[in-house]
């Protein structure tokens, strides 16, 4: 493929198309992590929330039709997603339970729910179907895609509202790009997001100001689940409808990152995910040509880092001069 | 200062690692057609057989060398995190580490040619520079900008991979071979075999000349103390004029020094070259080692040992009955959480409250 | 041979302990006390102003500098700074010569010296508990404070900074502290007593200089006839003394 074939390709609406499919799974959990993060308390789990999300949604999604038959298929779809939702809440609870109640560290219990998930999904998956790798011989379903009439017969429009094949974005989608402006609402403009910002910004004075923080930390945490659980569910029942051991990836990790490259808002959160995604999309586009696709991938985990750097630089510059001011005001 | 053995710190341990297991056994009770198969398998697997029939021989000696070899990794893994840990830093960069230390491992096999003795001895200088450099960048961000050590070694641990990809891909590769892999190395450039029909290699004497060294380091020398300190409390050693700056980046780059042995020893010792998929996911297994050995090296070598039964006998397990190896995962998660909650034992409460009560009476007299 | 230690940190030429002699600082806290006593200990960075120990001029004065210039500190809060809570009583008696001889030797750790210190210190001291290697964390406040006085004082230092000493601890204790600073003014060392403890101030001090809004704005010599009262009215900023007053 010559160079101008790849970069007719990148300045294409269908790259936006990609972008959007490759963002969304980092997007929705990046938006649980933001809320953890601000409410204090670190969420590491986010990987294996997703992925213990996909795999339930997968499975009861492939078994509820044959326990309650006859039910429209959007409800079958419709309760696989909220029992997903269930799986990653109830490792929200472990989580909270294990570092609100009994003082564990927070990035170690992370740990070992990722490792439990990890370790969960396959396992439960072999004791289903006798295969270690995904649930292929299981007939799950998908939630669905929204598509917009119409527009379709419009040649760019259509591609940049319906995606490259024309048969919609998935609604999932649609729901982590209008989740950003809600979370937002959420975190300024609500008493629960205010009271869970100032727990995290500073415990023990939210505390003393009457916020119970022991319960806002525990929302913190149920919202991220809920967050990363629909972040899975997208993988094994929107981009794939299959569930593979490990889907995730690393997306829970790269999503945490996200979180630090945003600035810890939910628009640089958005802005973040849509960088990652373009520098994915911009490697499986660019390993047609000679340029390897690794090059690519390197991009944004090291953007990642120079933002830490430039962030923490100007942080300490900033410290500095507001001392020195400090000194001369008061002289 | 020979740390005293703390019996009730390890009567808690075991009982916590029993309690895991328990909790293994009862899923496997509930999955399993054969669970009490299962489970033996499990915990006898690794060792070897004896057998009496033709005069004495030993039978599956392969399966107590794969516990020894995947127990070197670990055991130099939980000193990496064991160190970090000591200062109190969080470091999850070995994944990172491990590849780029056989990568760097790999080349100089590959690529220098040298006399033998000194050709292995410059391929586990290349990997322990590489992860010295791989674990100090992190280090030292953190240190003197604060930078999050967390969001930067795992972003450091996802540049790695694909750096580690890129080479194979791109200039190590064995065009020749129908895998994507490098070329085997040359003898001289290998870990030497120490126990004939296993891959135990040298790599032992590397993992328990590790757990000496760095129980030197931590108990024998002005460092080890710096660590130890800052550990406990950073504004302390700042106030006793420690320079924290500098053994919180150190700490950081000499943990990778030992992540970088480790995948030394997988592609020299184990592959004797460098594969596509090295070691997926060993990166974090190191902190189940550490944790469970309270960051003690000693300790390091002891659950190391534990754990890399644990792993094998989940393998062999799996191989022979109808239960996954992931029972070992969810052991471990459980480990992890059980350790980390020390107001989950009633008689550590119990013990505690009784200190604590000690105290005030001394205080009121 | 002590030609006495200006420190001079939140304002320029103010007057600091001279050698055996105890300067006690009064003042409502929050008016710069703390910062005087974490600039003198190295932990706090003046903006203006300078250090002078035995009348050098001190310039990088990070804590391990200040330490080696022979300023010992013991630190208001004691758990913030002043031990590390899950480490043994002699690797905390220690802290500020660990890298030094007896203690390190040729690049090693000698375990045997520390201990043997510990032994020592714990003794001269009267440090109970139930041995040396015993964690801090296992210590009443008393006792830890004790460990830290022990530390300060044996580094042998040309000032001491005693930032509030006795806070927090039992009677007994408080009177051992007290006497330690009193027997180190004896032997000829400055000592600085910072103390939200007013009567500490005055039973314990040979001079007492009163802060307010981060200055020095009165000093006086001790004497029987000065009263809580007086020193009340500078502390908080209704009267101020002239420089030449303070000099004087």
């Amino acid at each position: 493929m010559s160079l101008d074939v790849v970069l007719s390709s990148i300045f294409s609406v269908a790259f936006i198309a990609t972008i959007i499919r490759i963002a969304t799974p980092l997007l929705l959990p990046a938006l649980g992590g933001l809320i953890s993060d601000l409410g204090g308390v670190i969420n590491i789990a986010l990987e294996g929330q997703m992925l213990i999300a996909a795999f339930t949604g997968v499975v009861v999604s492939a078994y509820l039709p044959q326990w309650f038959p006859g039910w429209p298929v959007w409800s079958y779809a419709l309760l696989s997603g909220l029992a997903g939702i269930l799986a990653a809440l109830a490792l929200s609870w472990l989580i909270a339970f294990f570092h609100l109640e009994l003082r564990t560290d927070i990035i170690l219990t992370g740990l070992a729910i990722n490792i439990l998930a990890a370790g969960v999904t396959v396992f439960i998956l072999f004791v289903l179907t006798g295969d270690k790798g995904s649930t292929s011989q299981l007939a799950s379903l998908a939630i669905p895609n929204l598509f917009i009439p119409f527009v379709n017969t419009i040649p760019l429009l259509g591609t940049l509202l319906n995606g490259a094949n024309g048969d919609g974005y998935n609604l999932l989608s649609y729901a982590a790009i209008l989740l950003v402006p809600v979370v937002s609402l959420f975190l300024y403009k609500t008493r629960a997001g205010i009271h869970l910002r100032a727990a995290g910004e500073n415990g023990p004075a939210a505390g003393a100001a009457g916020i119970n923080t022991r319960r806002t930390q525990y929302l913190a945490l149920y919202l991220s689940g809920i967050l990363a659980a629909l972040g899975g569910l997208y993988l094994s029942m929107g981009y794939l409808t299959i569930f593979q051991a490990n889907m995730t990836a690393g997306r829970g990790f790269i999503a945490l990152a996200i979180v630090n490259l945003g600035n810890r808002k939910p628009l640089g959160v958005l802005i973040a995910a849509l960088v990652f995604g373009a520098a994915t999309a911009l490697g499986a586009q660019l390993g047609t040509l000679d340029v390897p696709p690794q090059l690519i991938e390197m991009i944004p985990p090291t953007i990642t880092i120079v933002a830490l750097v430039i962030y923490q630089a100007r942080r300490k510059a900033k410290i500095a001069a507001n001392a020195r001011r400090f000194q001369v005001e008061s002289n | 200062m020979l740390a005293k053995i703390n019996w009730r710190e390890i009567i808690r341990l075991v009982l916590v690692v029993i309690v895991a297991l328990a909790i293994g056994f009862v899923i496997t009770f509930f999955t399993s057609d054969e669970p009490v198969k299962a489970f033996w398998t499990l915990l006898t697997g690794p060792l070897p057989q004896f057998s009496l029939e033709g005069g004495l021989h030993i039978t599956n000696l392969n399966r107590f060398g794969n516990w020894i070899e995947d127990s070197i990794t670990l055991v130099l893994l939980g000193l990496s995190v064991a160190i970090v840990f000591r200062a109190k830093q969080f470091s999850l960069g070995a994944e990172g580490q491990l590849l780029l230390g056989a990568l760097a491992g790999g080349i100089v096999a590959l690529y220098i040619p040298a006399p033998p003795g000194i050709h292995l001895l410059l391929v586990l200088l290349a990997a322990a520079a590489a992860g010295f450099l791989w674990g100090f960048i992190p280090g030292l961000l953190k240190a003197y900008l604060n930078v999050d050590e967390i969001v930067s070694t795992l972003m450091l641990n996802v540049i790695a991979a694909q750096i580690y990809q890129l080479a194979l891909v791109q200039w190590l590769r064995d065009v020749s071979s129908g895998s994507v892999s490098t070329p085997f190395f040359p003898d001289s450039a290998t870990l030497p075999l120490l126990v004939p029909g296993t891959r135990i290699t040298a790599g032992l004497l590397l993992a328990l000349g590790a757990v000496a060294a760095v129980w030197w380091l931590m108990n024998r020398t002005p460092y080890g103390y710096e660590l130890k300190v800052l550990g406990s409390n950073r504004r302390f050693a700042e106030y006793a004029g420690v320079n924290t700056k500098r053994v919180i980046a150190s700490s950081m780059g000499i943990s990778g020094i030992l992540a970088g042995l480790a995948g030394a020893h997988i592609s020299q010792g184990l592959l004797k070259r460098l594969t596509l998929n090295l070691s997926p996911g060993i990166g974090f297994e190191g902190i189940v080692v550490a944790l469970l050995a309270r960051n003690d090296p000693i300790g390091v070598l002891i659950t190391g040992l534990f754990y890399g039964y644990l792993r094998t006998g989940g393998q062999i397990m799996e191989r022979s009955t109808d239960v996954t190896r992931e029972v070992v995962l969810i052991i471990q998660a459980v480990i992890i959480l059980l350790v980390t909650a020390e107001r989950l034992f009633p008689a550590f409460l119990a013990w505690r409250a009784r200190r604590l009560l000690e105290e005030n009476g001394e205080a009121e007299a | 041979m002590c030609l006495g230690s200006r420190a001079t940190a939140p304002d320029r030429g103010q007057p600091g302990p001279l050698c055996g002699e105890i300067l006690g600082i009064a003042g409502v806290e929050g008016n710069g006390q703390t910062e005087l006593a974490e600039i003198l200990g190295g932990l706090r960075q003046p903006a203006t102003g300078e250090i002078l120990i035995r009348g050098a001029p001190i310039t990088d004065k990070d804590a391990r500098v200040m330490r080696q210039a022979g300023v010992a500190h013991i630190p208001e809060d004691r758990l913030l700074n002043g031990v590390a809570p899950d480490v043994s009583i002699a690797d905390n008696l220690v802290a500020d010569r660990y890298a030094r001889p007896p203690y390190t030797r040729h690049g090693m750790l000698s375990p045997g010296a520390i201990r043997e210190q510990a032994q020592r210190l714990m003794a001269q001291f009267d440090i109970r508990a139930a041995g040396v290697d015993a964690p801090m964390n296992s210590l009443s406040g008393g006792n830890m404070q004790k460990v830290i006085v022990a530390r300060e004082i044996s580094a042998d230092p040309v000032l001491l900074v005693a930032a509030q000493p006795t806070r927090g601890i039992d009677i007994g204790a408080s009177e051992f502290v007290r006497q330690q600073l009193v027997d180190q003014r004896n032997h000829g060392e400055a000592v600085l007593l910072i103390s939200a403890d007013l009567a500490e101030v005055m039973s314990l001090s040979d001079r007492i200089a009163v802060m307010h809004k981060g200055k020095i704005v009165a000093v006086f010599a001790n004497r029987p006839d000065l009263t809580e009262h007086e020193l009340g009215l500078y502390m908080l900023g209704v009267k101020t003394q002239s420089v030449e007053e303070m000099a004087a």
